[in-house]
């Protein structure tokens, strides 16, 4: 994977600009694949969406801040937070085979790469 | 990359991540950076060893408080733990949030292209407003926020009863 693309345009929301939070990602590489964990506290699967377009890997969440009943808010509108983040896929992956999950929070993601693009053991013959 | 580049690398990303959600960002309790230190498992140990590859060791627990008449809730986030690993303690008037958050690898060679997730032991302190009943407390996790409610104490609930003539 290489370099990121910018997040999306945030969107106007009631008149209201509701810019984006980057979400901290871990990215591991291993011979198989990669897998890209995400930090996105509060955002259930109904509120996640993780898009594919060609080579770009885009992550948007909503967390709802529920106001407790009664409690005096700081803001008269509803408080969400939006995470958004997006990168761009090397060659050497296949997107098509992405696996998601999304638990306490985190954001799991397993993109494997090509079988041609693993590293093989090459046999040394006598 | 040298430990000095990654906390450089660290630092600006998290400012980064500070500028872009201001508004948010502006109603949350300050004393969000926390700090996360080598985990409680065995020295030696897997888990110890990737910590230490990872020498950022800042992350982001943003918390909110909301205070009511007769509650103080406390929100927190903190993604990625299981409720085993969440301590907490209400001492004089704070709140101490203590846990440690574990690396979750199904596999065990591979190599960090990113690593801007904490890992490991983190505590936080979050001042409360007012004297809470700590004998009621109710906490839930879910969605990777731990919210903490916390009725205040009998004498210090605000709601007066008026007799009308």
């Amino acid at each position: 994977m290489n370099t990121e693309t910018k997040p999306t345009t945030p969107e106007v929301a009631a008149g209201r600009d509701m810019a984006a939070l980057r979400p901290s990602v871990d990215i591991l590489e291993d011979a198989e694949g990669i897998t890209l964990l995400a930090d996105m506290p509060g955002v259930d699967r109904d509120r996640l969406h993780v898009h594919l377009d060609a080579n770009t890997l885009q992550i948007d969440g909503e967390a709802r801040i529920e106001l407790p009943e009664g409690a005096e808010a700081l803001h008269a509108d509803v408080r969400t937070t939006r995470y958004s983040r997006s990168f761009i896929l090397s060659n050497e992956l296949e997107p098509d085979k992405i696996e998601a999950r999304l638990r306490d929070g985190v954001l799991t993601l397993r993109i494997p790469k090509h079988p041609e693009q693993r590293p093989r053991r090459i046999e040394v013959r006598a | 990359m040298t430990t000095l580049q990654q906390v450089r690398e660290g630092l600006s990303q998290a400012w980064g991540r500070v500028m872009e959600g201001w508004e948010q960002l502006s109603r949350k309790a300050s004393g969000a950076m926390t700090r996360f230190t080598g985990g409680r498992g065995e020295k030696g140990s897997v888990e110890a060893r990737e910590l230490a590859e990872r020498s950022t060791g800042w992350g982001l627990l943003a918390a909110e408080v909301f205070d009511d008449d007769d509650r103080v809730v406390v929100r927190v986030e903190a993604p990625g733990l299981s409720k085993d690993d969440i301590r907490l303690e209400v001492q004089d008037d704070f709140l101490v949030i203590s846990g440690e958050k574990h690396m979750a690898r199904e596999r065990t060679e591979g190599r960090w292209q990113v690593a801007e997730c904490a890992y490991g032991s983190f505590q936080r302190v979050v001042p409360l407003p007012d004297t809470v009943d700590t004998g009621k407390a109710d906490a839930s996790y879910r969605n990777g926020v731990l919210r903490v409610e916390l009725p205040k104490a009998a004498e210090r609930r605000r709601k007066v009863k008026v007799a009308v003539h």
